[in-house]
């Protein structure tokens, strides 16, 4: 058997493969919150509950319409983006011109509240939700063994990452969202409806994490506290990344993702640290991010 | 040229622009103290004024970027002072703002692009016609907007304006921190834009500049418009200027 470091390859690869869908969350979740930071200067603490939202509308759909995994991976996250819309729309949009910390004030109580109400009416056990039938079963290669649908957790999660970067760098709509995060009052003077540009935004980066929250279900169960344990980490990988930078939270994602995967091979007793650890130390080194510009 | 701004004002027709005891506040403290200014069509007005009377503030106060403001504001007789700022545009009113806003994040080609159409009345300049004006936009038009030189950003800014069919611009110190060679080029720019039927606004503290290409005046005072004449009458006033203006 092949090894590296006395680890065997298998295990090794095994571990990266780990690192790499827990990587394809944080980078779908820390790209939402870095789209919205940016334009918005809003800090979302209620991502982790709109991604448990987007895991429960799928579960619901399922158990109420009985539609399947494939319509729910469509339709979840837009029902979770209608409901950022109306967020944003009614009371989110009425602190802008107040200090940063209301909206995050506001963000966070919205987020416990999600959570206690779903707690209430579903309890705090987790629901069990299928992969789809075509998606169960594993791959074997002399390399690595991999869950068919933890593959497909990460070419979905590469394929919407890289879909956002090209929506934001590559189309004119991206155009008035980098012009507005520079200048939102220039760019409405332009005549661009910069209100309603916000409100999609923070729709946009709610759905986002509505995906991820269907994506997840299959692989974490569906449970009202599965955004809070989420969120925390998902803060430090925007944290690493630079707040606001797109490239910069996707590619930290995935990162971080593999390096705590590695750190369980290597120390496991880190595992569960190691995010914070790097955290502090691009901190001290690089407070604003590894890809975010210094001002 | 010579002959329109020998002309009365009034004969242009109504004005296009017209504020009437404009009051804008930052906050609690009151920057305008009723300001009255005409700019009628296809003429160009220059607002003077020294350092912090009120110059840009009057510009950002009838756009609505400053939105605590009370008077009259009329376009083509119909009040915008209740409009949300992104209608103004679409209304025919382009603004090019001090220091040019020229995204750094946006390609030149993006920066020039981005100001939607607002009407297709034959004053708008296509691409086309930019960069055949503007070589040096087209050799650069995928370089990020900031890596122009500044004379360049400032034909830019204007540019991306001519594009959208607004009838009026408003243009806050073109010139600012140019040297003489691009003055003169962007002096040129809005001789060509005049003859095309727009109307500009002009805030500008280089007051040679100025008398090259405006035909009427205004000058500012703490917040307050304290004269305004004709082109016609500028070689009389020279020392009062001078004076008011502090050079």
């Amino acid at each position: 058997m092949t090894m590296i470091f006395g680890v065997p390859l298998v295990v090794l690869t095994g571990q990266v493969m780990i690192g790499l869908i827990n990587g394809s969350f944080y980078a779908l979740l820390s790209l939402g919150l870095a789209v919205i930071f940016g334009l918005l200067r809003v800090v979302n603490f209620a991502h982790g509950a709109f991604y448990m939202l987007g895991a429960f509308a799928a579960w619901m759909l399922g158990q109420y319409l009985g539609l399947g995994y494939w319509p729910s991976l469509l339709l979840a996250p837009v029902l979770v983006g209608l409901v950022g819309a109306l967020v944003e729309r009614t009371m989110l949009r009425r602190l802008y011109d107040l200090d940063h910390l209301y909206g995050l004030l506001f963000t966070f109580g919205l987020a416990l509240l999600l959570e206690g109400a779903f707690q209430h009416f579903y309890g705090a056990s987790g629901k069990p939700f299928a992969a789809p039938a075509e998606m169960r079963g594993v791959i074997r290669t002399d390399f690595v063994t991999v869950p068919i649908y933890r593959g497909w957790v990460v070419v979905a999660s590469l394929l919407i990452c890289f879909g956002t970067w090209a929506l934001i760098e590559k189309t004119k709509i991206g155009s008035y969202l980098r012009a507005a995060t520079e200048d939102a009052t220039l760019v409405q003077a332009f005549g661009v409806n910069v209100p309603l540009l916000l409100t999609l935004t923070y729709a946009f980066g709610c759905a986002l994490a509505g995906v991820a929250g269907v994506l997840a279900a299959p692989i974490f169960q569906v449970s009202p506290t599965m955004g809070s344990n989420m969120i925390i980490i998902i803060f430090a990988v925007v944290v690493v990344g630079g707040m606001g930078s797109i490239l910069g939270a996707i590619a930290t994602g995935y990162l971080l993702g593999v390096v705590e995967g590695l750190t369980k091979v290597f120390y496991p007793e880190a595992a569960n640290i190691v995010i914070f650890v790097i955290m502090a130390i691009v901190l001290l080194l690089r407070p604003a991010g590894l890809f975010g510009k210094e001002n | 040229m010579t002959d329109a701004s020998a002309t009365p004002r009034e004969a242009r027709g109504p004005q296009q622009l017209k504020l009437r005891g404009l009051e804008a506040w930052y906050g609690e403290s009151q920057a305008l103290y009723g300001v009255d200014l005409d700019v009628y069509p296809g003429e160009t007005v220059t607002l003077l004024g020294r350092n912090g009377v009120g110059k840009t503030t009057t510009l950002r106060s009838l756009m609505g970027i400053v939105r605590k403001r009370t008077g009259t504001v009329e376009f083509d007789q119909r009040s915008i002072l209740r409009l949300p700022l992104h209608r103004v545009a679409h209304a025919g009113i382009g603004f090019v703002p001090e220091e040019r806003g020229i995204f750094a994040s946006l390609s030149v080609e993006e920066n020039l692009m981005l100001p939607p159409m607002v009407a297709r009345n034959g004053k708008e300049m296509s691409l086309d016609e930019i960069y055949t004006l503007f070589p040096n936009l087209l050799e650069r038009r995928h370089s990020p907007g900031t890596r122009l030189s500044g004379g360049e950003q400032q034909m830019l800014a204007i540019a991306r304006i001519l594009r959208t069919g607004v009838s009026l611009i408003l243009l806050d110190e073109p010139t600012e921190g140019l040297a003489p060679v691009i003055v003169n080029r962007i002096g040129e720019m809005l001789k060509a834009l005049k003859a095309h039927g727009l109307s500009v606004l002009l805030v500008e503290q280089n007051f040679r500049f100025a008398a090259r290409i405006a035909d009427h005046f205004y000058v500012m005072d703490q917040g307050a418009m304290i004269d305004s004449f004709a082109v016609a009458e500028l070689p009389g006033r020279r020392e009062a200027l001078n004076k008011a203006l502090g050079v």
